[in-house]
């Protein structure tokens, strides 16, 4: 990635370091590139690497795009559509408690997940009316960005933890591109996400889905808007703009914070 | 985007940062990956995991 934004934009000569894991570096005091970043703490984002290279198959972002958008399903399932594995089993657990919901939830955990190259096309997310974006192993998730080109209305559950002093969702690159609550649905809780939910929050999240997904059934307009801002921001995120974006944020980070 | 980096560069309240003293001692340590840009070459230190490292650089 780096190596293609240097073909694109200069980078000055450096040194930098980056987290390659889910989590965000918080144990030192230096100037670290993560993946994902809770409000108000101090780092970098870095795009994730799965931009050039999605999972065994192999295909860059702007490939992936190409097929979502280009796929149109004959029918379109009236239902609170997600499909992931079981990566919050030791922590939060809302993968699975969510899965045991009835219609019009439509919660699929599994061992293999949208990514693997086993299991069904990423595109397939668009045989679903509304997509649903749950925490992974930390509260995040790398599908966000793929979400984002499904041309449906989704929800993203976003967990932060104010006792760690995180005073917003964990963030990741691709959300310099969408807005939240106007290009998607964001329903965010300050919850330990540590442990399992507790019975009243996880009653919260699911009369919050069901809120969302009544007041869209009730007015399509409503939700035709949404899939078109959403179509609009997408328009605007591709692998030469991610590229602009490193060198950029390199360049910016050398000259602000490194010590000549 | 300029806006987005701008908040990045501020969650450091301004601190400047030595690349051999604070950087430096990251270079070996299994938990990061350590990158050099020099003269238009990217070099990883320490590429623990190699394809991602590889998608990285």
């Amino acid at each position: 990635m780096i190596q293609n934004s240097i073909k694109l934009n200069k980078i000055n000569d450096t040194d930098m370091i980056i987290k390659i894991f889910d989590t965000y570096e918080w144990n030192y005091d230096i100037p670290c590139f993560n993946l994902s970043l809770p409000g108000n703490k101090q780092g970098f984002m870095f795009p994730h690497y799965d931009f050039i290279k999605f999972n065994k198959l192999g295909i860059d972002y702007d490939t992936m795009k190409l097929k979502i958008q280009n796929y149109n399903p004959k029918i379109i399932e009236n239902d609170i559509y997600f499909k992931g594995r079981n990566t919050t089993n030791t922590k939060s657990n809302i993968r699975v408690m969510l899965s045991q919901l009835d219609y019009p939830f439509s919660i699929n955990i599994s061992d293999d997940n949208v990514q693997g190259d086993n299991s069904e096309p990423i595109y397939f997310l668009k045989k679903h009316k509304y997509l649903l974006d749950l925490p992974g192993l930390q509260p995040w998730s790398v599908r966000f960005k793929y979400l984002c080109l499904c041309e449906r209305v989704f929800i993203r559950i976003s967990f932060y933890n104010s006792k760690f002093e995180e005073k917003g969702y964990w963030k990741q690159m691709s959300d310099l591109y969408f807005r939240e609550n106007i290009d998607y649905v964001h329903l965010k809780y300050d919850i330990d996400f540590e442990k399992p939910l507790s019975k009243t929050i996880l009653n919260k999240i699911i009369k919050d889905i069901e809120n969302v997904y009544s007041k869209f059934e009730k007015n399509p307009i409503l939700y035709k808007t949404m899939v078109n801002n959403l179509k609009k921001s997408a328009n605007k995120i591709s692998l030469n703009n991610i590229y602009k974006y490193i060198s950029t944020m390199i360049n910016s980070y050398t000259k602000n914070l490194l010590i000549k | 985007m300029n806006n987005f980096i701008k908040e990045q560069i501020d969650s450091f309240n301004g601190k400047k940062y030595s690349i051999s003293k604070d950087l430096a001692p990251f270079i070996n340590n299994p938990l990061y990956l350590y990158i050099q840009i020099k003269n238009n070459n990217v070099i990883a230190s320490n590429p623990q995991i190699i394809s991602v490292s590889n998608n990285i650089v």
